[in-house]
């Protein structure tokens, strides 16, 4: 840079329009030094915009947001879902409470399981409504006796009495209805 | 049809009208999520502060004083609200930087991971080797530096908004935006064709 070079910082507010000084304009096209400084940050200014994360917002977004405003005095979406709640804990949650409703059907089967339960897990946490909307009801479980039934009666189980045989299918109660849960 | 400015919406909102706040959360749901993925890089933490910062503008929607933009006074609440994130997670005393810096992560849970920031295993897929090089020259930024970049850069915010966002002069600002792309400029240099100078 000679000695009567504008300095970096000026070349720099050149560069980005914070300034539009005619001499130091004038400057920078007569200047091979200060010419390569100025379009240096141009070329900085090209490659930072070449950094595009992904920002695409969450199809529940709105919801979420409406959902805590309609609250009366909400203490605020990580207050009012409690600290990272809605992302980490939910899903647990939801399985937690799938669980606990498959075993109850498995108890009482029939009736199968209502989506009830799915639908209230959604109502109690709405960032996860309509993921879990998009999903079909978890199928009830079958009782012992009707899966061994099912079982002899797959076509290629016809021969069930030969299949019995082996190890692993004798061990099955023979169409009986005292299966253990 | 006239498009409301964010101003008559913001009165609306303030005189009790939902569909208005429906209208901004729409025109400012895209580049404010952007600006948290950028200032804090974790997706799912960008959209809860996101969100957090829309419920602050409902919020305080019967205080709005028309003063200044209505994005000034968002982006003042979601910048104070990304330092404040970034800030926990420097001091968390579980997981120093320097030492999530070292790891690799593959052990670290879910929400280990929320707290150091680093990108999942699909953020890093999508994202370049480029990319990456420049989000971590901008990390590596003081935070004031790394606002006012970013405002600037890809929220397309003018010098005197961004003063006002983050307090200081508008003088303040061109001083801190030199001191950063001075920065961005060395850390970016296998990026920056012709070298440095
Ligand atoms: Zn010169």
């Amino acid at each position: 840079m000679r000695k009567n070079c504008p300095d970096r910082e000026d070349i720099f507010m050149l560069a980005k329009g914070m300034t539009s000084e005619r001499e130091a304009l004038a400057h920078i096209t007569n200047c091979a030094g200060c010419r390569k400084i100025f379009e240096s940050y141009r070329r900085l200014d090209d490659v930072l915009e070449q950094w595009n994360p992904d920002a695409q917002a969450s199809p529940w977004f709105d919801a979420r947001v409406r959902a805590a405003a309609s609250q009366p005095q909400a203490r605020g979406m990580r207050g009012f879902f409690g600290l990272e709640l809605n992302r980490w804990l939910a899903a647990p949650v939801l399985a937690a409470l799938l669980v606990m409703v498959g075993v109850i059907a498995f108890r009482h089967s029939p009736p199968p399981v209502p989506v009830k339960p799915v639908t209230q897990v959604a109502a109690v946490h709405p960032a996860v409504a309509p993921a879990q909307a998009a999903k079909p009801a978890p199928a009830a479980p079958q009782s012992g006796a009707q899966e061994v039934s099912m079982y002899q009666n797959l076509s290629v189980l016809e021969d069930y009495d030969m299949l019995a045989g082996f190890d692993v299918i004798s061990e099955l109660p023979k169409g009986s209805s005292k299966v253990a849960d | 049809m006239a498009v409301d400015s964010d101003l008559e919406l913001m009165l609306r909102v303030s005189r009790g009208d939902a569909d208005s706040f429906g209208v901004l959360l729409n025109r400012h749901r895209g580049p404010l999520l952007s600006y948290f993925v950028r200032m804090v890089r974790d997706r799912g933490l960008a959209e809860d502060l996101a969100q957090e910062a829309f419920l602050r503008v409902y919020q305080a929607r019967e205080r709005y004083q028309p003063e200044a933009k209505f994005t000034t006074w968002l982006y003042r609440i979601a910048t104070n609200l990304a330092l404040n994130a970034i800030r926990d997670r420097q001091s968390d005393p579980v997981l120093p930087e320097a030492l999530v810096a070292e790891t690799n992560g593959d052990f670290a849970s879910p929400l280990e991971r929320a707290q150091d920031g680093r990108p999942n295993v699909e953020e890093q897929l999508a994202e370049s080797d480029r990319e990456r090089m420049i989000r971590e020259a901008i990390e590596a930024l003081p935070e004031k530096q790394r606002a006012a970049v970013i405002l600037h850069k890809y929220q397309d915010v003018d010098y005197r908004q961004i003063a006002s966002i983050l307090k200081v002069s508008e003088s303040a600002v061109k001083s801190l935006l030199f001191r950063a792309y001075e920065s961005l400029r060395v850390r970016l240099e296998p990026l920056l064709e012709g070298g440095l100078v």
